[in-house]
């Protein structure tokens, strides 16, 4: 049989338990707007019943099991790796977006434009080879379309730099969050071996996976104590250890630079390599392998050694993720400068070799009379280093619009060939082999089927990067349509609903009210007692 | 499906944004008249409306070839028509000299107006175009005929001035000087000279069994070089009205390419705006209450 008291003790746990009630569900609502913030519920049940022989057991009232939160972590992983997805796209899409700006087509100011104007004015050079002002045009048209060319591979020099730079800040920044995760783990692991749910604890370890996880393809595992280990998904390389106090698998870097220095034996690429992306912590490498780009993260020992200059680098391969997303960007750049490239040199070589009128000739002299020279010496011209003869810019006349040299002044034979090389078709990335076959006679290079003319070949590479940046901004916006579903979802699961928090916000006052009720009830019961049975 | 309200914001922001961007493009659109200003936009019609321009702007240039191929040709066959009236003149003087029947004084006068044909044919011979003697060859910056003590001479170059009139089709708009002279066996230099002797001489039996003949070859010869330069005169101006058609077509194809339909354009912005106006309203009626609105 229960006594009065004993039902006073039903009471008082009842109040106090559904005041931890009130104070989870305040939690919850003013944790309604936390980002990362997953509701949690305070698990009820009743307390070990009170035997009492020949009538069974009562009921001795109701205690907090566990605070528990709300989480799918299946969605979780499923939200982590469509994030590194994301990342990937979105970080093509702002480089390529800026590769755009640098082309500036369709436009009446772009290459496209340029190249036009350069060979229209060797059409009225050859209309009007007497007339000094035609060649001066010529020489200043093709100034414009050296200076074109020479400010586009700059710009996208630029961008890749400023991609190498974002990438080594994105380096940094995810080897500080794995560094708060690690963080995180050892806290959740000293309140895990007590036995309870460190809750707020798991909420903030996870938003730090999830904003880890758009910058690096990663999965995650739990360990036994609640310790998360993370590895890139893409090389099964850890990450981070579960256990705090050990060093992980790999340490990621940033290659800010890349130098070839020849006939170095310990080694002709000079590395520059950011510490764990901090830019202030650089060191140059040495090595033979010639994979390395600007921009490459790469994998290191934890443990390694910097200052002795020899460091075990490892290139992973990348897939997704904001890092996979700027290391294909500045590939993407590479090879549009590289198309660029092969179309000036095209350009430079075929107008090089019909400009000279000794070409083909025994006595063939082609360095007096180069139209485009390079900058540096080179042979091969690029976007970087064409320019124009200087000595066709100090004397105009020695454009040579004529067959010959001393070719009357009213023959413009030869300023038509060059006009006409638009027409021809060539292979961009042979050109010697298409310009050997140079016919001195009638002054033509003998069109190379196979090949393309030098506007469409600029078309080409407009239509490429136009491509790939619609590629990238589909893809981008894809994944944004995706992860919104997805965060739906898993807001629908761990979201703070106000209104249901209001509704057991009366629910759980209710039930405390009942409880201080049965608190009087008892108190008056008690008073009928003592005072009542009064003699 | 579980609705709470970070989800109602999430979606509804999400929404509202996708608006605003559908509607900055339309404005954007609107605002430059193009459908595309990035190649991003549509790669293939990017390409292809810059192909147009190129196109355009090639056949403004072998427009501009045409043009001043068609003047310089103009002015030729000006020159050419002049000097076959000057040699008709020639040739009605050598007849009359010829006659036999002639006082001296008479004979004298004949070659007197047969000098200044002389001066004329040289002069004419000298003609020009925008600074360029058209009959020079390609010796274009120095007169090429001279008359020196009733002497004809050619002093100009030879060979074809070539013009690109589309594309790798190439014109030949001169006529040098030297076919005029050297068109036939004997030169016309040697003919003027031998019939102005022959009249100084007071007449010759050679005038009329030798000059008049090869007056006739002279005249034979120019009247094919008119028929020549008419001929390439007529396949300009053809070149002419097919590059103007063709520029025309490629224009209106650009158009299409590349250029709004406004009226379209308009609904569409409209369309887009109501919609946003729409999630505006909306969005002010759901994100305002919660249940505490009511208790």
């Amino acid at each position: 049989m229960s006594g009065i008291f004993q039902t006073f003790n039903v009471a008082k746990l009842g109040m106090q338990v559904q005041q931890n009630a009130v104070n989870t569900t305040s939690h919850n609502i003013s944790n309604a707007n936390t980002e990362g913030f997953s509701r949690q519920r305070v698990n009820l049940q009743t307390t070990q019943p009170f035997s009492y022989a020949g009538i069974g057991q009562f009921g001795t009232g109701v205690e907090v099991v566990s605070i528990t939160r709300t989480r799918d972590e299946f969605l979780d992983s499923q939200i982590r790796f469509e994030n590194s997805i994301e990342g990937r796209y979105k970080a093509g899409e702002s480089a390529l977006e800026q590769v755009e700006m640098v082309f500036l087509e369709p436009s009446d100011t772009g290459l496209n434009s340029v190249l036009d104007a350069f060979w229209n004015s060797w059409q009225e050079l050859s209309k009007t080879p007497e007339n000094s002002n035609a060649k001066t045009i010529v020489a200043q048209s093709a100034v414009t379309f050296c200076d074109a060319a020479n400010h586009m591979d700059g710009q996208m020099e630029t961008l890749k730099a400023d991609l190498a730079t974002l990438q080594t800040s994105k380096v940094y920044d995810a080897n500080v969050l794995v560094g708060q995760i690690n963080d995180m783990n050892d806290q959740i692991y000293r309140v895990k071996i007590k036995g309870l749910e460190p809750n707020d604890l798991m909420d903030r370890r996870d938003l730090l996976v999830d904003r880890l996880s758009t910058i690096v393809n990663i999965e995650t595992s739990l360990d036994e104590n609640g310790s998360m280990e993370i590895t890139n998904r893409e090389t099964g390389g850890i990450l981070l250890d579960s256990n705090p106090k050990q060093p992980a698998e790999h340490e990621m870097s940033a290659v800010q630079s890349v130098e070839y220095v020849e006939g170095d034996i310990d080694g002709e690429y000079h590395l520059t390599v950011a510490r764990k992306g901090d830019s202030s912590d650089t060191y140059t490498i040495k090595t033979n392998v010639a994979d390395y780009a600007q921009g490459d993260v790469v994998f290191t020992d934890p443990e390694e050694d910097w200052d002795d200059g020899v460091v075990a680098l490892t290139r992973p391969d990348l897939q997704e993720g904001a890092l996979a997303g700027n290391s294909l960007a500045i590939e993407d750049i590479t090879a549009y400068q590289g198309k660029l490239d092969s179309l000036v040199n095209g350009i430079a070589k075929t107008v090089n070799k019909t400009h000279n009128p000794d070409s083909g000739e025994a006595d063939d002299d082609i360095s007096t009379m180069d139209f485009f020279l390079t900058k540096d010496g080179e042979n091969d011209f690029s976007a970087d280093n064409i320019s124009v003869n200087s000595d066709i810019l100090d004397d105009t006349n020695l454009v040579q619009a004529g067959e010959a040299s001393d070719s009357p002044a009213g023959d413009g034979s030869r300023a038509l060939a060059i006009a006409q090389l638009r027409n021809g078709r060539f292979d961009m990335t042979d050109i010697e082999t298409d310009v050997a076959g140079y016919d001195a006679g009638d002054m033509s290079i003998t069109t190379n089927p196979a090949g393309t003319t030098f506007d469409s070949f600029y078309k080409d590479i407009v239509a490429t990067i136009g491509i790939d940046t619609q590629d990238a901004r589909r893809g981008s916006e894809n994944q944004e349509i995706l992860l919104l579903q997805l965060n739906q979802r898993k807001d629908s699961i761990s979201g703070v609903s106000i209104d249901e928090e209001v509704a057991s916000l009366i629910q759980y006052q209710t039930a405390y009210q009942a409880n201080a009720r049965v608190m009087s009830t008892l108190s008056q019961m008690l008073d009928t007692l003592i005072n009542g049975l009064r003699a | 499906m579980r609705v709470t309200n970070g989800n109602i914001m999430n979606n509804y922001l999400h929404n509202l944004n996708r608006n605003l961007g559908n509607m900055q493009k339309y404005q954007n659109q609107l605002s430059t008249g193009k459908e595309i200003t990035r190649p991003s936009d549509a790669p293939f019609l990017a390409t292809r409306a810059m192909n147009l321009q190129t196109s355009i702007d090639r056949n403004g240039q072998y427009l501009r070839n045409i043009e001043d191929s068609i003047g310089w040709m103009g002015v030729t066959d000006s020159a050419l028509s002049d000097m076959t009236d000057i040699l008709q003149r020639v040739r009605e003087l050598t007849v009359y000299g010829a006659n036999g029947t002639l006082a001296p004084d008479d004979m004298q006068a004949i070659a007197q107006e047969m000098g200044q044909n002389i001066e004329a044919l040289a002069q004419i011979g000298n003609t020009n175009y925008d600074g360029r003697y058209v009959l020079a060859g390609r010796e274009t910056t120095s007169p090429p005929f001279s008359v020196s003590g009733n002497v004809l001479a050619y002093g100009g170059g030879d060979g074809e001035l070539s013009r690109e009139l589309s594309e790798n089709v190439t014109m030949s708009v001169n006529v040098s000087g030297d076919r005029i002279t050297n068109g036939v066996g004997e030169s016309l230099a040697d003919t003027m000279k031998n019939i102005m002797d022959r009249l100084e001489a007071g007449g010759n039996s050679e005038l009329s069994s030798d000059s008049i003949a090869k007056l006739d070859d002279h005249l034979e010869n120019m009247l094919s070089l008119r028929a020549e330069v008419g001929a390439k005169y007529n396949r300009l101006q053809a070149a002419e009205s097919k590059n103007g058609a063709e520029t025309l077509n490629m224009t209106e194809l650009l158009s299409k390419t590349e250029d709004i339909d406004m009226a379209e354009k308009i609904m569409e912005f409209s369309m887009m705006e109501s919609v946003y106006q729409a999630s505006l309203a909306t969005g002010a009626k759901i994100l305002q209450p919660t249940l505490l609105n009511y208790l």
